[in-house]
Order: C-alpha cells, then structure tokens, then sequence
C-alpha cells in the first residue's frame, strides 16, 4: 500500500481552514466588525473573547477569520493575472524571437530593477484606488519574473526534436506554440502561480499594514497587524493572531508550490 | 602466494540491490582476479550500474544495498550501510565513469584533479604528475589545462588517470568509452589493458557492446533484469551461448562481416526487475520457456554446468532450465543475396553544400555532393564532428546551407518530400501529447485523413489502443516506431534517420533495423540513414558515403567499401570496431600490440 505523501496532506489542512474562512466568514462570523468601543481593550481569554479584543472592542479570532478574505482573494487574482501577462508575453518572446524577445525582455528586466512594494505604495497612495487598484499594479509588477520564466520555458521546449519535428511536419506557428509548447510549459506555470499566490499575500499583506490596499473597517490580516502593534502590551494575541495566519498561509502555499515543482522536476527527470 | 586465489581480487556475494519499487538487483555472485578483466554485460535497467555503485557505496538516495564485499583480505558486509567501504573507494577501489565532461570538475586544471588523488606521500612531487601523465599517454602540459581544453578522449585519459592515482587494486570501468567515437574508444581500451597488465590490476568493465566485453574481457558476465543469466569465456558466452537471452542478444548484434536477410530479434522489450514476480525473468521473451519457467526461478549453474576450470572453479554457468546445446547455439544467419545495384532516378540532388557556423571555426560542411534516387537506401557513416547530422539538418529545413544547392526532383510542399526519425525517442515525442492525437496530426500535415489513424499503428507493429496513451507509459523501442509512424504519416518519398537506433538496447535495436528495412521495401521509400555504427548500415544501405571532418571521404556500394575499404579514414574507422579482431581470430581477451 502507498502512504500519502507527508508535505501536501500537512499543507492542506492549513489551507482548506483558510479557504473556509474565506467563502464562509459572513456566516461564521456575521459580527466580526461590530464595534464596542465602551468595551475597550480585553486581553485573550476573557470571556467570550478567547483571544480578546482589539481597542475597538472587535474580537481577535472572529476579525482575523473574516480577514482572510480580502488577505487571500486579493493575491490569487495578483498570480493568476502576472502568471496570464507572462504567458502571453513569454511565449511571445520566447517564441517569436528577434525584437519582440529583445523588446519584451527589456520591459521585463526595467520592471525588475525596480522596487516593487515602494512602487505599489507610491502608486496606491497616488491615486487613492484602493484594493483592487493595489491588486493591478502588483499583477504588472509580479509579471516580469513570470515573463522571464515562461520564455526560458518555451526557449528549452523549442530546442527540443519534438517541436523540430512539428517544424518538418510544416505546422504553423500558432499550433505549434498552442499544441506543443504551452502543454509543456503549463506544469511550470501553475507551480509558480502558487508560489506567487504566497508572495502576493505577504506583499498585500505589507501594504494593508502601511495603511494601502483596503480601506478602513474592513476586515484584514496586514491592516489588523497594524492596528494592534500598540496592543502588544495589553492583548499580544491582537498582533500574534494574524501574524500566525500570515505566516501559515504562506508557508502551507509555499511548501505545497515546493513539492509540486520538485515532483514536475522528477518527473522531467524521468523522461 | 601464500593466499588462495579464490581470496584475491574483488569478490562480491550475494548482492542485492533494492530500490523504492522494489529489487534492481538479485543476488549477484561474481569475482574479478589481480590481472584479470571481467564484463559484466547488460542491456539498459539490467542492474549492471547498480551493482557497481553497491560495491563502492555510491548508491542513489533511496537506494539499499545488502551482500558481502570482500577485497584481498578485506571484507564489509554492506548491510552495515555505505560508509562501511570508504575506506575501500576511491582508494583500493576506483571508479571510472561514463563522461568525462561531468566526472571531471570543470573549475580546476586537470594536473589538480589527479593530484588530489595521489597518496598524501605523493603529493608534493612535481615528478609524479608527469609520470601519471606519460602512463596515460599525455603530455605534460595537460596538467595546467582545464577539461574544456581536452578532447573528450583526453578527457577521458586524464580521468583514468585520476581513478588510478591511489594506485587502486580494483578498477570498475562503468560504460567508460560508450561516450567516445569508436577510433578513440578503441585507443582508450588499448591504453586501459596495457595499464592493466603493468599494474596487474582487476578491471570489471560494465558494458552495454558485446563487441567490447568479447574483445576485452577475460570473462563474461551477462546480467538480465537484476540477475546473472550466464557467465563464461568470450567463446562460451558468444560463440556457444546456453542461455537464449545471451543467444538472442548475440544474434541481435548486426554483423560486420555480412548482410542478413533479417536480423534475428528478441521480441518484446528489457522488463523492470521489481516487475518480476515468479519465474525466469526471461520467460516472457523467450520462445523455449514452459510453465516450470514462469513458475521457478532457475539458480545460476543449474541444469548443464559447463565446464570447470583451474581449481574448481566452474568457468561457464547458466541460470536456464532448457538451455542450449552447442549445435543450437551455433545458429549463423545466413548473408543475404547480393542483389544488382541498380541506378534508379534521382530523388534529390545534393552539390556542392557548405555550412559555417561561425567564421572563425572550420566549416561543419565542406562542399558536400551527394545523390539520393528515389527508393533508394542510402547510409552515411561518421564519427561525431564529421557534419552529417548537419546534412540531414540542410536536408530536413532544420538548417540553412552557406551556399550550395539542394535540388528535389519532385515538387510539393517540403512536408511530403522528406521526414526524419530522430536517435532519442523519448524527446522526440510531445509527452503532453496522446499517441493518437500526434498521429493523426502528422497524417493531416501530409493531406491525409485522421481515419488512417489506426492502419498506421498497424503498419509500424503497435496494437491500435496505443492511440490513447502518452509517451511516457512506453518503453524506447515502441517510442521509436511511434517516430517512425509519425515520419510516415505525411508520405515522404525520403525517409532520414538519424542513429536511429543508437539509443535502444541491443535486442530492441534488431527490432526497429528489421521494421525500418520492411518499410522502405514495402512503401518504396528512399532512406537516408545516419549512423557511427559500421555493421548498422551494412545492413541498412545499398550504397554509403562516409564522412570525415565536413568532407565526404569515399562513397560507392556498401559491400564494395565494407569488404575493401579504400580510403585510409575508412580502413581506420573499421579496424576500430570493437570486437571485429576477436571474431577473426576466434578467441577472446586478445589484445592487440
């Protein structure tokens, strides 16, 4: 009998909580942001607060499960969006070649020289969109490193004799880079979207702690971080509760991202 | 000697060697003497690397070995784990591998490299790199180069001499020249017997060329899905094999000397060891087998053990409820009829073709002529660097010629002109992609209908429910007819293939050379066939170029350049062929002065 590998049944507990959290907050918790400002302060365990409440009075646990929402929403859409820029501008690069590539890679490697969190905060700040205005300028920023990754992808798959011999069979271009190189670059693809899925949360996550991204009131793990560091002394629970779902989160994407690729690899490796 | 020779050398008992799925290998027995040379022959997944890796404790991760190694007086029991021979490897047992390119360190001078090597007493004498330099014949300034510098057959020297700077008592050899052209493999295993001889060292040469273990070796050993099938002398195990894999194996092997009407394969193809439950692991492929054979596995030395040399030591053994009986195994294919060359019409027209790749590298082409006629079997012959991939590439559309002219005497899109069959099937197939669906693709890229589909499977021997599996899920052989399914789809009027073959297990090659000769018969095809391997063409083309340093050097009839070779290159390039002097002179181990 086969034991079920270890890492992916570890990282999906974590997850399915949050993905719970995120389709269901409003009826887990219908009331996390209800204020009780006359009620202050409560450290964690008082009584029907295990980990306390906030200065407003909002209860830790119920507003940290509410906050996954905008915490893990947000940065699916950041790699899903990066990860579409990066194939279609990847492929192109990689597949077409001369000065689209040359074009495309300078574009890609001038959005990398620059700083990305700083960019999306003077951008946010700038013009006051709010969340899904962070999310956009963070797809453009998280694209280059997904453009670079796909053109090297596509390059090492046109190299290889199967597309030489899609090339002698004379099939056009569109189908060769349709049916013969995306299937293959695929893989690579969804593993790095995970990845960025967790790198998004934490860059997102910064951003609500600076203030940017969502707005006031409403409900999210970076912005109630920032809201309880002058706790720390009163209820450290205010700052320890969304720092562990943080961290979790993006530990369970990245460890699961990590055993997909390496398992992608063996499985090359195979071949 | 005050020791008994059974105590001398490596002796390796009861080896097993397991695997995440299972056992690779199964208890192995064997033995190579001071002095003497042991092929340890297998085909791919036969477990022959492993069971060197188990002896030196270099196993892959995930990979257990238990057994007995003893060296001299020396004895480990692998089941304490591998570091029980750290103090053997590398020092009293060296290793030396495949390529050089990757068993060398590409950021120190090669003069390092062996000196880390030597024995700490050693180290300091500048003498002594020269000395270990001139014993693999090199010059001295090798030692201030770097292993890019070097040609892969001084690539591979300086490895020897890296293996032997511990003076090691025991050297493996695992594929050392299957990497090198045949005329330098051959200078390589020239130089490896005489060092041997000086130093009276054992040398267990693992091989996947029969020619090379019976040109080489003092005793065979051939080893099938994880175990010993038969062992013996070059003679017992070639020329009177009792097992009918090593028969079957033998009769694979294309002969030089001859062209057969078809060569005698192995059906079906090399099985994983762990897939073996019960039996002879042969049975499956073997047509003597009976239901004792796929019930009982049979022990080596079993029914008929030969005959017992010097001290009690059985010299050949089989592990073979039926083996052979030394008429049966005398089979001889007989040569085929040397028919008429005739001078069909050209199909296409090669004058004059150069190609540079860069202005400052000798060109891989230099004016290269060449004529194809339609439904002709045309062979090029060549060593790594003589530019005929290159020519197939020119030919195909892969690549563009400086200058010279390529005239097709039919018209129509390039597609159903020419195809070509590439060595590596496994990247040759899109692995995303089902049989099927690559197939019917082809099959529209030439005008035809997907309905053909299934005829196509057929023609080239693979049952039509393939069409839904992946490339993955098939062994090389059955990946290389989908190749050629795939070629044929468009119906070219040139078929190329380029070492077609090169990359598949002896048995299976027989199968493709046979499929790939009844295809160019029955569907009129030209062929260009692209190969180093002198016995593959005879038995593939009527007529052959053979190509040195961008130049063809001589071209005429295959029989006529075969049986009298005229240009030097050629004659060189024959001689090298392993295992063509101890055919000739009927007796193994023979090493030439």
């Amino acid at each position: 009998m086969k034991r079920p590998p270890m890492t992916p049944v570890i990282c999906a507990i974590p997850l399915a909580v949050v993905a719970i959290c995120v389709v269901g907050a409003r009826w887990i918790v219908p009331d996390a942001t209800e204020q009780d400002i006359l009620f202050g302060v409560a450290p964690a365990g008082s009584p029907g607060h295990r980990f306390g409440t906030d200065q407003l009075g909002r209860d830790i646990l119920q507003l940290a499960i509410a906050g996954a929402r905008s915490a893990v929403v947000g940065p699916i859409f950041i790699a899903l969006g990066s990860m579409l820029l990066g194939l279609l501008l990847g492929s192109l690069a990689g597949y077409l070649g001369g000065w689209v590539d040359l074009l495309l890679t300078k574009y890609a490697d001038l959005l990398l020289a620059l700083p990305t969190t700083l960019i999306a905060l003077v951008v946010a700040g700038l013009i006051d969109g709010g969340y899904w205005v962070t999310v956009l300028v963070l797809v453009v920023l998280f694209s280059p490193t997904d453009i670079r990754l796909i053109r090297g992808s596509v390059l090492a798959q046109s190299s290889r004799p199967y597309i030489e011999s899609a090339k002698v069979l004379g099939l056009g271009k569109s189908r060769i880079m349709f049916r013969h190189i995306l299937p293959n670059v695929m893989p690579i693809a969804l593993a790095t979207m995970l990845l960025n899925v967790a790198f998004a949360l934490v860059a997102m996550s910064s951003l609500s702690f600076l203030g940017l991204g969502v707005g006031p009131g409403v409900p999210d793990w970076g912005r109630q971080l920032s809201d309880g560091r002058d706790l720390l002394g009163r209820n450290s629970a205010a700052v320890i509760v969304p720092g562990v779902m943080i961290i979790a989160t993006a530990a369970a994407i990245n460890l699961l991202g990590d055993w997909i690729q390496e398992r992608l690899e063996q499985r090359a490796r195979q071949r | 000697m005050s020791v008994s020779r059974d105590l001398l050398g490596l002796v390796a008992r009861d080896l097993t060697v397991t695997g995440p799925a299972g056992p690779i290998v199964t208890r192995m027995d064997l033995a190579v003497r001071p002095g003497e040379t042991v092929a340890l022959v297998g085909e791919s997944g036969s477990g022959k690397s492993m069971t060197a890796q188990a002896m030196t404790g270099l196993l892959p991760r995930g990979v257990t070995a238990t057994g007995i190694v003893r060296l001299n007086d020396t004895e480990v029991d692998l089941a304490n784990g591998p570091d029980v021979l750290a103090g053997l490897r590398g020092k009293r047992i060296s290793l030396l591998l495949q390529n050089p390119f990757t068993s060398l360190s590409p950021v120190h001078r090669c003069g390092d490299q062996i000196v880390a090597a030597l024995p700490a007493t050693l180290r300091r004498s500048s003498d002594e790199i020269q000395r270990r330099l001139q014993e693999v014949d090199l010059p001295a300034r090798v030692a201030r180069q770097y292993p890019f510098e070097l040609s892969g057959g001084m690539r591979q020297r300086v490895a020897l001499a890296a293996s032997l700077a511990s003076d090691p008592e025991v050297l493996i050899g695992d594929e050392p020249t299957t990497a090198l052209d045949v005329t330098t493999q051959r200078e390589v295993l020239d130089l490896l017997a005489r060092i041997q001889r000086e130093r009276s060292m054992a040398l267990l040469l693992i091989t996947h060329d029969l020619g090379v273990a019976r040109e080489r070796a003092d005793r065979i050993l051939v080893m099938y899905a994880g175990r010993l099938m038969e062992t013996g002398t070059g003679v017992n195990v070639f020329v009177s094999p009792q097992h009918p894999y090593t028969a079957g194996l033998r009769n694979s092997d294309p002969p030089l000397d001859r062209r057969v009407v078809r060569l005698p394969a192995v059906a079906g193809s090399v099985p994983r060891p762990w897939d073996i439950k019960a039996g002879c692991a042969f049975a499956a492929r073997c047509d003597r087998a009976d239901d004792h054979c796929f019930a009982v596995e049979p022990e080596l030395g079993g029914v008929g053990v030969g005959v017992v040399g010097v001290g009690g030591e059985p010299i050949a053994q089989v592990a073979c409820w039926k083996p052979l009986a030394t008429d049966e195994a005398h089979h001889v294919e007989p040569a085929a009829p040397v028919v008429d060359i005739s001078h069909p019409a050209p199909l296409v027209t090669i004058s004059h073709l150069v190609k540079q790749f860069s202005r400052d590298a000798p060109p891989a082409l230099a004016s290269v002529s060449m004529v194809i006629g339609v439904g002709e079997a045309v062979g090029i012959v060549g060593e790594s660097g003589s530019g005929k991939t290159t020519l197939a590439r020119i030919l195909i559309g892969l690549e563009y010629a400086t200058s010279g002219t390529i005239d097709w005497s039919i018209a129509g899109v390039p597609a159903r002109r020419a195809q070509i069959v590439f060595q590596d099937p496994t990247s040759a197939l899109n692995p995303a992609m089902a049989i099927g669906a690559a197939l019917i693709e082809a099959l529209r890229a030439g005008g035809r209908d997907s309905s053909e589909m299934p005829a196509l499977l057929d023609l080239v021997g693979l049952p039509a429910e393939y069409a839904r599996r992946r490339p993955s899920s098939l062994s090389g052989g059955e990946q290389q007819r989908v190749a050629i399914a795939r070629a044929l789809a468009p119906n070219p009027k040139l078929l190329i293939c380029d070492e077609p073959v090169s990359s598949l297990d002896v048995s299976v090659q027989a199968q493709i050379l046979n499929l790939l000769n009844e295809l160019v018969g029955r569907l009129g095809l030209a062929l260009l066939f692209i190969t180093h391997d002198l016995a593959v063409v005879r038995q593939m083309a009527r007529r052959v170029y053979v190509m040195s340093n961008g130049e063809v050097v001589e071209s005429g009839d295959t029989e006529a350049i075969l049986t009298a070779p005229q240009h030097a290159y050629t004659r060189t390039l024959f001689a090298s062929v392993p295992g063509r002097r101890a055919e000739r002179a009927g007796t193994p181990g023979e090493i030439d002065e």
